[in-house]
């Protein structure tokens, strides 16, 4: 009971399991949200909590729209939903565009009376253009385009399946596949005769979306799999702390402890389960609804049109949950095998690490058409992603024979599984704590020899460096900083609608310098206007073109710049105000990743009991910290370049800015009385190297505020408290936090087109900051430098 | 050479761990003796400067040390009590870096390591990992960092602790070899260590500095009647006798 205790009731790790569940919950409500609310053109609508009701209407009109159409035949159904799609789609282009003559409706009252049973939308469009209008209306037209996707899935379902029937017949007479034993003539037959088991299923229109989206949520098996591990880990403690010989000695500290932590296993993966996988699929299905459908035939679900099961979607629910509690308990005891099969703690954990990342690479990065795909799943993953092995049919070629993906899984189970249990319950009990033979110890000597020639020559700073990335698991945090920058969001826009259409047209046509070419261009245009059909409302729109340009021209003249139309809306999505709110959550992700970096750095010396040592050296004082600080400096710019460069790669090639950086500022209305003559080009550079210095900042207060901190593992802790969460929730919408918090000033993009309007109090938050991080930096030169 | 202290007073809170404290180092062995808590680690990490001084002073060649900063740490040499190590690095890494941070370089680095390794009989174990290390080894790299760059004044904080008789004799006689032209102060518990070695030996007792003496003047100085342990008077006779309660 004792075991049971030590590894459950531990603080530390009980609250991170639980913060897991915490974040692994928000994690998937955001992708609810953003499936709900995104749309799939030009724009991101980036939904945010505070969308959550616009979300849950469009879902409950989802829902009530299947229960009134259940029974009906596919074809109407798809009929109806297109319907619904005009009937939403008229409302946004009525709102947007009024003038329009293809619209559907040509007056409020006709729209309204049109959306009367849709009250969120009507409100929404009441309230007039604005991102809430366009949120909600997405909402509702992904609610509706989902039904129609589903109905038209379910109406060719069967047309698919008997496709794969005469298939198999047709293409086995071809001479490619045709060959008699080779895999291809098998594959062909073994796929054939795995879908004849559902040949004639009666798929069932229902709701589907809360299955769908849960199943599309992968982060959960990840966090699943951090829970074991942190389980497996809390097994090696004894060792760790070095009583393993005298747990060892005890009664109960061989094959009975191994017994326990077994049994602990299997509770810790029930739990991980319900967790990280039953309390997401539970949400979603009360966000999405269609618990009362789950009696329907697995393949009503798009997500299993491949998969040959003739079950339904409950029982498969079951099944699922039971491997994925036996998939837990499995890649728990394959842990557990390789941490104590390594006599040495650290060795194995790295050992290990490097076998999960060969595993993954090749889970994630092997062609499924490759000879090796069979590593793809036999495969550590392919039991992290349990759900992949039923949504992904495929046959892989096992010397001339297709074997079903799953079957190669669950024979992996059953026999390494067994093989594991052995391991961990027979030989590991009877492995002694000394003198065990440790040939991987041997190795990592001859490997320390070589590295040694190489480090025995580091400088000080190079020792600093090296200690920061090797030692400090910095080439892991900046691997991880890396990939995770590679997926961040660049683009946010709270939609501000084209108005006029026609206005807009021609200043897109325009853009680039006035002169010349620009009076030809409208004149030419006058000419044309004049003689369309549309030629009052076109005429209209050239006149505030021209009135447009000829402010354009004075202003430039006042300001000694050249004149140019721009669309100052592509730069306010990118740099301005509509930006906020992404360039706020990418400044506080990049403080979080630049606090972690830098935590660690003088932590690591109380930690490891080593200061008086250094400080007793010449160059343990001044000299250490000057390094220290340069290593900051240098992890702070790594972060930077990862997220911003990669935002202005962003921005100029993707997002098509590069032809009007050459644009003054002074063009731009919000950017008129900007202190400084700048090009865009200018404004940018100065904009990412105001950045650099306030992550470079940001570095040096995360060091600061370690080297308070007695370990390295409390100034994790304590940095990101102090630095990341503030700015996360700042980011969230929690504005009371950008005043504790560098968010605004690392964002920077706020401020400096704040400055647009020629006001100094927008430099007060990046001065704020810089005396801030000057001050830490002093203190601590002082603390460490003279005592 | 001359390691002077004056007046020295150290206090934690209402604790006085150093009350006034006088002597005067040259080149020789200065075994300090005390129990726990008289003041021998307080006494080493005020002239390490890695505790702040309530009052008093402490000069190398008549400066203060304070003034001397960098200068005296050129010459120092300093091996702490508790077992801080970076457990990641080999032995060879360990010394390395502290002789870098010591200011040497280059090929000067790479031959005085090894010279200190093969001292602390570590050349063979000198590629793995210090993690890895019992205590006595961990104890021999400690060892080893104080002694790169040719301190001239050595402070050993129970150097010997941890290590087997064999290994003890070997550092022993090492640090000897060393104090012709060194100032060596050794705290120990084992008082043969500083019987056999030390020149001059300090009796610490509550922060207070009792007697600094030979340690034949020491054993001689026992009363008459005092009852050796072992038969033979000896320097653990004269801590029972002095610093036992």
């Amino acid at each position: 009971m004792n075991e049971w205790k030590r590894v459950f009731l531990s603080p530390r790790r009980l609250g991170l399991l639980l913060l897991a569940a915490v974040l692994c919950l928000a994690a998937f409500l955001v992708t609810v949200l953003d499936s709900a609310l995104d749309n799939k053109w030009d724009y991101y609508t980036n939904a945010s909590l505070e969308d959550f009701d616009k979300a849950l209407a469009a879902s409950t009109y989802r829902s009530a729209l299947i229960e009134a159409w259940k029974g009906k035949p596919l074809e109407e159904i798809i009929a109806l939903a297109q319907a619904e799609l005009q009937r939403v789609d008229g409302v946004q282009a009525w709102v947007y565009s009024p003038g329009w003559s293809g619209g559907m409706y040509h007056s409020d009252e006709e729209a309204a009376a049109a959306i009367a049973d849709l009250p969120a939308l009507l409100e929404a469009m009441r309230r007039g253009a604005d991102r809430d209008l366009y949120v909600t209306y997405t909402g509702f037209y992904n609610a509706a385009e989902s039904i129609r996707e589903e109905a038209a899935y379910l109406a060719g379902y069967s047309d698919y399946l008997a496709g794969i029937q005469s298939e198999a017949e047709t293409r086995s007479q071809t001479s490619l596949f045709g060959k008699p034993g080779s895999f291809a003539r098998r594959n062909l037959a073994k796929t054939a005769e795995d879908f004849e088991t559902i040949l004639g299923v009666q798929v069932a229109f229902g709701n589907s979306l809360g299955l769908e989206r849960w199943l599309d949520f992968g982060l959960g098996d990840y966090f699943h799999l951090l829970a074991i591990a942190v389980i497996v880990m809390s097994f090696l403690e004894e060792r760790r702390h070095g009583l393993w010989p005298a747990v060892r000695a005890t009664r109960g500290g061989r094959g009975r402890l191994a017994l326990t932590r077994l049994g602990i296993l299997c509770v810790s993966s029930l739990l991980a389960t319900a967790l990280y996988s039953f309390l997401p699929f539970a949400v979603s299905m009360w966000f999405h609804g269609g618990w009362q459908d789950l009696s329907r035939p697995l393949q009503s679900v798009e997500h299993f049109g491949t998969c040959p099961l003739k079950i339904s979607i409950a029982q498969w629910l079951l099944q699922f949950f039971a491997v994925k509690v036996l998939s837990g308990v499995f890649i728990g005891l394959l842990l557990w095998c390789v941490l104590c099969s390594i006599t040495n703690p650290q060795f194995s954990v790295a050992v290990l690490g490097i076998a999960l990342a060969a595993e993954y690479a090749l889970y994630e990065f092997l062609p499924v058409q490759s000879i090796l795909n069979v590593f793809k799943y036999f495969n550590l993953f392919a039991y992290v992603h349990t759900s992949a092995l039923y949504t992904n049919y495929l046959n892989v070629d096992l010397f001339g024979f297709p074997v079903g993906i799953r079957t190669i899984a669950w024979c992996g189970l059953a026999v390494i599984g067994s093989l594991c249990l052995f391991w961990t319950l027979y030989v590991l009990p009877k492995r002694r704590p000394e003198g065990n033979r440790d040939h991987l110890s041997r190795i990592s000597g001859a490997v320390n020899k070589g590295l040694d020639t190489v480090r025995s020559r580091f400088s000080i700073g190079g020792w600093e460096g090296y200690k920061s990335l090797a030692y400090q698991y910095g080439l892991l945090l900046m691997a991880l900083v890396f990939v995770l920058s590679g997926r961040m969001s660049y683009l946010d826009s709270d939609i501000t609608p084209q108005v006029d259409a026609m206005y807009e047209a021609y200043m897109g046509d325009m853009e680039g310098p006035i002169d010349e070419s620009t009076d030809a261009y409208l004149d030419r245009a006058r000419d044309l206007a004049t003689e369309s059909d549309n030629a009052s409302s076109l005429l209209q729109a050239l006149d505030k073109v021209e009135a447009r340009v000829s402010v354009l021209r004075e202003r430039a003249a006042a300001g000694g710049y050249q004149p140019w139309v721009a669309n100052e809306y592509d730069f306010d999505i990118v740099y301005g105000p509509q930006s906020q709110n992404q360039q706020r959550l990418n400044a506080a992700i990049a403080i979080l990743m630049t606090a972690i970096l830098a935590a660690p750095l003088y932590a690591f010396e109380r930690q490891a009991g080593v200061v008086p040592m250094l400080r007793s050296a010449p160059g343990g004082r001044l000299h250490l910290f000057r390094r220290k600080v340069l290593i900051a400096a240098l992890l702070g710019a790594f972060v930077w370049a990862c997220v911003y460069i990669r935002e202005y790669v962003y921005v100029l090639v993707d997002y098509k800015m590069l032809p009007v950086m050459a644009v003054p500022i002074g063009n731009l209305d919000s950017l008129t009385h900007f202190p400084l003559h700048l090009t865009m080009w200018q404004y940018a550079a100065l904009l990412y190297a105001v950045r650099l210095l306030m992550l470079v900042l940001t570095a040096e207060a995360s060091l600061a505020l370690g080297a308070l901190c007695s370990n390295v593992r409390t100034a994790y802790l304590t940095c990101a408290a102090l630095l990341g969460i503030p700015g996360l929730l700042c980011a969230f919408g929690a504005e009371i936090f950008q005043w504790v918090s560098p968010v605004v000033s690392v964002s920077s993009a706020e401020l400096l087109w704040g400055m647009g309007s020629g006001s100094p109090v927008y430099l007060l938050p990046w001065l704020a900051w810089l005396a801030v991080a000057a001050a830490a930096l002093l203190l601590t030169r002082k603390k460490w430098v003279h005592g | 050479m001359k390691l002077e202290i004056k007046n020295l007073t150290k206090r934690y809170g209402d604790n006085l761990a150093l009350k006034d404290l006088s002597i005067t180092f040259e080149p020789g062995i200065y075994g300090i003796l005390g129990a726990n808590g008289a003041g021998k680690s307080t006494l080493m990490n005020l002239i390490t400067d890695n505790v702040k001084r309530d009052g008093g002073s402490i000069l190398f060649d008549g400066t203060d040390i304070l003034d001397l900063g960098d200068k005296f740490r050129a010459v120092l040499g300093f091996m702490p009590q508790q077992q801080g190590i970076y457990e990641q690095m080999t032995a060879e890494n360990f010394v390395s870096y502290m002789g870098r941070l010591k200011g040497i370089r280059g090929k000067a680095l790479r031959q005085q390591v090894g010279k200190v390794l093969e001292l602390t009989n570590l050349t063979d174990v000198r590629h793995k990992k210090v993690g890895s290390f019992s205590g006595g080894m961990k104890q021999r790299v400690l060892l080893a960092q104080a002694l790169i760059g040719d301190p001239k004044v050595l402070l050993l904080d129970e150097p010997t602790a941890g290590l087997d008789p064999r290994e003890r004799v070997r550092i022993r006689t090492f640090i000897k070899e060393l104090s012709q032209d060194m100032i060596v102060l050794l705290t120990t518990h084992i008082v043969t260590d500083i019987e056999s070695i030390a020149d001059q030996v300090l009796l610490l007792k509550k922060g207070e500095l009792l007697r600094v003496d030979t340690p034949h003047a020491l054993i001689a100085s026992l009363p008459a009647d005092w009852k050796p342990a072992l038969g033979i008077p000896s320097l653990e006779d004269v801590y029972m006798y002095f610093l036992g309660e």
